[in-house]
């Protein structure tokens, strides 16, 4: 049976701006890891945040319709360049005329590649990061290089305090199961372990992200895959990432 | 104090309302719909978890109250009802929808703790319930309609360009060719599309397909050219949807934004 949560669920809301998770669906393929979508309305204006691939994409149109009228999305946001984050670039400039598309630089060239051949309306992220004002919010995108692509980047929304972290946090569910915010840390770890120890490349880069972070103040990390931290539970998070140990490549050497 | 609170996290108290939901088609359709399981544990608003056939919801009031229970999803249908039962391990919520003349009635029922924090929720649980199960039926009808072969024995996609989910194949399997804004006035689309198609480019020699499609100050619209023949139109004015006629194209005006699409291969 594959799972199909097919309504959004308000992560934060004070009337001007929200952050909303816009659903699920489980192809058989991705063996447990599901792949979230979020958008961040502030003022009347959405921002999609790895908004996915092709087979996603008629439920995500119909969830950010329930908030906004798809000609008020003004940014595409994409942590990187993979499959599930990027896929669905052609029908999304197609019924978001008037977005921009932000992502790392590294991956700009390579877009056309997808048959969107309009890079007018991409906008680069240098290595630095950059802010991207939506509404009267600027939200922050954060370097989260080689974690896992080499040009990565996470999403930080200062107003609702919650932090968007790509494939950081992924977790692989076991079959028939799913839930949307972490409960017990300890046993939700186990479902991060694997991924974490797999698809970064060392231990360097997490390090790196860990102190590019620190100074922010976050209530609430959202992941691509996986669970939502909130709270102390995103406080376990980040220590749970510090002493994660080896990862990548001297994982597997070990 | 205390006592007061401990109560009211515990206590089991009951809610219960009727509401009226408007539907556009033959509610009995409507009906149909919402006695499919399956239906209603993929639209079910609230879901934060899932396990086999169960549902986790849970509800938040103003960032401090917060309700959380595990339920198993039980459905009864018949004589033009549908009983939705959801049996928590705290709490029961039911919706029981009828038919009326111009739509739905649903009797909502909560009994459980914290009846504050929940109410809320159950009414626009059964309300986005019997919506989503009017865009079902709505798409069911349509995806009907598009597979009746057209009168004159060639395809008519008008239908199916309405059909977002085929839409996202077409593009799948197009290449975007042109994507600009064009200021028009009213009744001038016709003879942007005439220039577009009648320039050097040639496009229809290029690929056996063309999709074009546009949004202007209230209107926006969807064509498709198969072999240089016109072979779908889908229009939304306002909120009106058009089916084959090229008349709602006069409205689309204003500041107007045009992808065009070759298409390497149509979608089935």
């Amino acid at each position: 049976m594959s799972l199909r949560i097919h309504k959004p669920y308000i992560l934060y809301d004070d009337g001007d701006h929200k952050f909303v998770w816009l659903g699920l669906d489980e192809s058989e393929a991705e063996k447990g890891i599901l792949a979230n979508q979020y958008m961040v309305v502030d003022s009347g204006h959405g921002l999609l945040i790895d908004p996915g691939g092709y087979y996603v994409f008629q439920r995500v149109l119909e969830n950010v319709s329930e908030f906004i009228d798809p000609a008020r999305v003004d940014a595409l946001f994409f942590s990187h360049q993979d499959p599930d984050v990027i896929g669905s670039l052609n029908i999304l400039l197609d019924v978001f005329p008037d977005a921009t598309i932000y992502i790392s630089e590294l991956w700009v060239r390579f877009i056309p590649h997808l048959g969107a051949l309009d890079i007018k309306r991409i906008k680069p992220i240098p290595d630095q990061g950059m802010d991207i004002v939506l509404g009267k919010t600027t939200l922050k995108a954060i370097p989260a290089h080689f974690l896992h692509s080499p040009g990565n980047f996470h999403l930080y929304d200062p107003a609702s305090k919650i932090l968007f972290t790509g494939d950081l946090g992924a977790a692989v569910f076991p079959p028939n199961t799913w839930y949307l915010f972490v409960e017990d840390f300890d046993s939700h770890a186990k479902l991060m372990e694997g991924f974490h120890r797999r698809y970064l490349p060392c231990r360097r880069p997490l390090d790196k992200w860990l102190e590019t972070i620190r100074g922010l103040d976050i209530r609430m990390i959202v992941p691509q895959h996986g669970a939502i931290m909130e709270e102390d539970k995103a406080e376990k998070f980040l220590k749970w990432l510090e002493g994660l140990g080896e990862i990548g490549v001297e994982h597997m050497e070990k | 104090m205390y006592n007061s609170i401990c109560s009211y996290l515990t206590v089991k108290q009951m809610f219960k309302k009727k509401i009226e939901v408007p539907i556009g088609i033959d509610p009995i359709n409507v009906i149909g719909v919402l006695c499919d399981k399956g239906f209603v544990l993929s639209n079910m608003p609230y879901v934060v978890g899932r396990s086999g056939e169960g549902i986790a919801l849970e509800f938040r009031r103003l960032r401090i109250f917060r309700f959380r229970d595990n339920y198993e999803v039980l459905i009864e249908c018949g004589n033009g009802s549908a009983r939705i039962r959801l049996r928590g391990s705290r709490s029961t919520i039911e919706m029981i929808y009828s038919t009326r003349s111009n739509g739905l009635a649903a009797e909502v029922t909560y009994d459980g703790p914290r009846k504050w924090v929940v109410s809320k929720y159950v009414v626009e649980i059964a309300e986005s319930l019997a919506r989503e199960a009017e865009r079902e039926a709505r798409s069911k009808r349509a995806v009907a309609a598009a597979a009746l072969p057209a009168g004159t024995g060639s395809a008519d996609y008008s239908a199916k360009l309405a059909s977002i989910s085929w839409v996202t194949k077409l593009i799948m399997k197009s290449v975007l060719i042109k994507n600009e804004v064009r200021v028009l006035g009213k009744g001038k689309l016709h003879s942007y599309i005439e220039e577009l198609l009648s320039s050097g480019e040639n496009i229809f020699r290029k690929y056996p397909a063309i999709y074009i499609s546009g949004d202007g100050d209230d209107a926006r619209f969807r064509m498709l050219f198969v072999g240089g023949e016109l072979r779908g139109i889908y229009a939304v004015v306002g909120d009106k949807e058009f089916f084959g006629d090229d008349k709602p194209l006069n409205d689309v005006k204003g500041l107007v934004k045009l992808r065009v699409y070759g298409v390497l291969r149509l979608p089935d």
